[in-house]
């Protein structure tokens, strides 16, 4: 292989190894000596051919541009995580960015359009991406479900949740799995201090609906399955019930609507700046152009390069 | 990570319109320009039903200082709100939060919850759990009332 196709071949390693966190974020290798080792090596032979040839010096300015943000992400960015938060809370994100979790009305958790907001940036849309010094915030979205109670007589009722992230809030992540008859289904739990009573809630995804074959289920909606206790963690008489996505239903001596959809998650990962990896690859493809440019003129000059 | 109400300290108070009891809707926003003691509570909360005649009496009493004090039950329908409010003659508005908006947005740890608010609408004081008649003259003091 000659030194144009190593240095070629160097060059396109470090791009594919710069261009992946923004492509795959999150992953544990870019954090690793192993991928800053191997975006040195790929800078290095890249550079080595360049000063020995005096060839193609400003493609490879790019591809240093590329490299060294991939290596400078890598190296200083924030560690991978994955940030779940109750709504109305505030989180501290890397770069120094501050993250606000939104307060979700029903209809927001069911259409899924609850947004995060990055403090004096703007919102960060569901599945959307935001880019901070050498980190990538990314919002996920997560089931979840806006519960809404009452009791017999119609009165609404209080929902806590004493052992979640926001106590006062109506709105369940599932931050917990539990299994029923060899299924695993993400589980959450709230309160009912008003009429003393707790309740379990299992989320069925649109398969697990399907997968049950209730009449009382819309098939391609998600559900919850409650059971409900009272402060002896005694389960109460009709406790156990399916709540069909957003139809009050009756469960026990209570009256619970669930609007079931989806809530964000903040991932926080490294990855380089994308304006650094795009001007860095532009000027890597510039400089190829404009050496082939120059060779082939010297060519039709003066019959060599 | 930023949790319960202390968090909210030097912010602006986070508003949300909602129906009053008596009737007609408001938001804390509408009370700017006072110094204000915005107290979350609930019926079924023995702090909250002990705290409430002090408030009661700190509402009468500060008014003539510019405080006003505003109670935002949490998640009760307006009839359990109403009658629990008539029984302890409360004079000050009561919002109906129903969804909960304001328990969430000041990151209640339990009930009741204090927050006062200084005239330009930033949070001075966030307290979670009861208070004596003593403490909230004090905290609306920290948040510039008159005396």
């Amino acid at each position: 292989m000659s030194g144009n196709a190593v240095a070629f071949v160097a060059a396109l390693a470090v791009a594919a190894l710069a261009f992946a966190p923004d492509a795959f974020p999150g992953l544990l290798f870019y954090h690793t000596w192993q991928y800053a080792l191997a975006l040195v090596l790929g800078l290095t032979v890249t550079m080595v051919y360049t000063f020995r040839e005096r060839r193609y010096r400003l493609a490879t300015a790019g591809v240093m541009v590329v490299g060294l943000a991939a290596l400078y992400s890598g190296l200083t960015g924030a560690d991978t995580a994955t940030l779940a938060r109750g709504a109305g809370q505030v989180v501290h994100a890397g770069g120094g960015a501050v993250v606000r979790f939104p307060i979700a009305d029903a209809q927001t958790v069911r259409s899924g359009t609850a947004t995060l907001d990055v403090i004096g940036r703007g919102p960060l849309r569901p599945s959307g991406r935001a880019y901070v010094d050498s980190s990538v915030l990314v919002a996920e979205m997560r089931p979840a479900a806006y519960v809404d109670a009452a009791d017999a007589r119609g009165r609404h009722l209080t929902v806590t949740q004493p052992q979640g992230n926001t106590f006062l809030s109506p709105v369940l992540l599932f931050p917990g799995r539990a299994t029923l008859r060899g299924k695993t289904y993400p589980i959450d739990l709230f309160a009912l201090p008003g009429v003393e009573r707790q309740v379990q809630a299992f989320y069925f995804s649109p398969q697990d609906v399907a997968a049950v074959q209730r009449a009382d289920l819309t098939a391609g909606q998600p559900a919850l399955l409650v059971a409900i206790t009272d402060d002896h963690h005694t389960l109460i008489r009709g406790g156990i019930a399916f709540l069909p996505q957003g139809v009050p239903t009756a469960v026990g001596d209570l009256r619970l609507t669930a609007s079931i959809g989806r809530y964000p998650v903040l991932m926080v990962a490294s990855a380089p700046w994308p304006p650094l990896l795009i001007g860095g690859a532009l000027l890597a493809v510039l400089g190829v152009f404009v050496r082939r440019r120059k060779e082939a003129a010297s060519i039709a000059a003066n019959g060599t390069a | 990570m930023a949790a319960g109400p202390a968090a909210l300290v030097g912010a602006p108070v986070e508003s949300f319109t909602v129906p009053k009891l008596g009737g007609g809707n408001a938001g804390v926003a509408d009370y700017r320009g006072k110094v204000l003691l915005v107290n979350l509570w609930a019926s079924w909360c023995p702090p909250c039903r002990q705290e409430m005649p002090d408030l009661e009496r700190f509402a009468r009493d500060a008014a003539k200082d510019g405080v006003q004090v505003i109670g935002i039950n949490e998640g009760e329908s307006e009839q359990t709100a109403g009658a629990f409010a008539e029984k302890v003659g409360v004079t000050f508005p009561i919002l109906l939060d129903r969804e909960q908006q304001y328990g969430t947005a000041f990151g209640a740890l339990g009930l009741p919850t204090s927050v006062f608010v200084r005239r330009d609408g930033t949070v001075a004081v966030a307290i979670d759990g009861p208070l004596t008649y003593a403490q909230m003259e004090a905290k609306a003091k920290v948040a510039g009332a008159a005396r």
